[in-house]
């Protein structure tokens, strides 16, 4: 728990960068990337507390959906960059804000924890010890506990047979509709622009066997008439 | 304390993933003949700009099948914890699942009636 305490202050270190390096840059797609080391930061937290299908899901879908942003930015936005740099001033105080709001969190998970490395605790004590004791103490016997590995289960299948299908299910239902209605919305949205291209591909058509079956008594048969 | 033995495959893993991505991304450098003159730098004889916008706009089409892969990709997700837990499930979350197949099922059916997924 101890060395778990000082990967959570560094995890948060980088979170907290990286969300500056999101406000304060200028082109979109570098405050994307820092979105993608967030995110990896955030699967890395899920692991300390042992959630290890969280983590993989958060990566798996934050991945697919800022590539879908990668798009949006490609396609979307027509932006010019100098006209960010002047907007960008406004953010600075929500900046000093969100950093005093970062720093706070990583105090109470200082203070309310109240762990301390091990070999502090041993430091404190070392007056009252030889050095072969203190020795002694660092070194912790690893062995292999079998009954946990038979009683123990993972966070996925916890998840699957108490939460998501079990007590609330009728949220899984919930997420169920809201995909739809994103599928359906998606199409609703870009309808219009597919059909349209669609009709002008249909008129630009080439149809080779009745080209080469025309005759030109039949074709010029009109022009014949009006003479 | 079962999953952290395979931490240590994944590791592995990672490293010559990064590895292998490293020498992919500086190959390319390393292998290049670079000739750098100012008249590269100037524009073209007919008048073009030699630089220009890389974000050209490009087809929706893209984006629709983006955002479309996404959704089934957060389906599957919601399939993984389903295939785990099988042998503990009742009837009712077992029937559950199968409503969440159907709706989706439904919206494809739409999807494919629409012809959004036609690539013509």
């Amino acid at each position: 728990m101890d060395s778990t305490l000082g990967l959570l202050v560094i995890l948060l270190g980088i979170i907290m960068i990286c969300t500056l390096v999101i406000l304060r840059s200028v082109n979109p797609i570098y405050s994307i990337l820092n979105l993608i080391v967030i995110y990896g930061c955030y699967a890395a937290i899920l692991l300390t507390v042992e959630m290890e299908f969280l983590a993989c899901i958060y990566i798996l879908v934050n991945v697919g959906a800022i590539a879908v942003l990668f798009l949006f930015i490609v396609m979307m936005i027509n932006i010019n960059i100098v006209e960010i740099q002047e907007t960008m001033r406004k953010y600075n105080i929500y900046m000093i804000v969100g950093i005093i709001g970062v720093i706070g969190i990583i105090g109470i998970l200082i203070t309310n924890y109240n762990i301390r490395l091990k070999e502090e605790v041993i430091a404190d004590f070392s007056m009252f010890l030889t050095t072969s004791e203190s020795n002694q103490l660092t070194v912790v016997p690893t062995y292999l506990d079998y009954y946990t590995l038979f009683t123990e289960t993972t966070d996925i299948r916890t998840m699957g047979s108490n939460v998501i299908y079990g007590s609330q299910s009728i949220w899984f239902i919930m997420a169920c509709i809201i995909l739809l209605i994103g599928m359906v919305g998606v199409i609703y949205i870009t309808e219009d622009l597919i059909i349209e291209k669609r009709h002008l591909n249909e008129r630009r058509r080439q149809d080779i066997n009745s080209q080469v079956l025309r005759e030109y008594k039949t074709t010029i048969r009109n022009y014949r008439e009006i003479q | 304390m079962l999953v952290t033995f395979e931490f240590t495959y994944i590791l592995i893993l990672l490293f010559i993933s990064l590895a292998l991505s490293m020498i992919l991304f500086f190959l390319g450098y390393f292998l290049m003949f670079k000739v750098a003159y100012e008249d590269k730098l100037m524009g073209y004889e007919c008048g073009f700009d030699p630089f220009g916008n890389a974000r050209g706009e490009f087809d929706i089409r893209f984006y629709l099948v983006a955002i479309l892969f996404l959704i089934f990709d957060l389906e599957i997700t919601f399939l993984f914890p389903f295939s785990i837990s099988i042998m503990s499930m009742t009837l009712a979350s077992y029937s559950i699942m199968l409503i969440f197949l159907i709706i989706l099922t439904i919206g494809f059916i739409y999807e494919i009636k629409k012809g959004a997924l036609d690539w013509s």
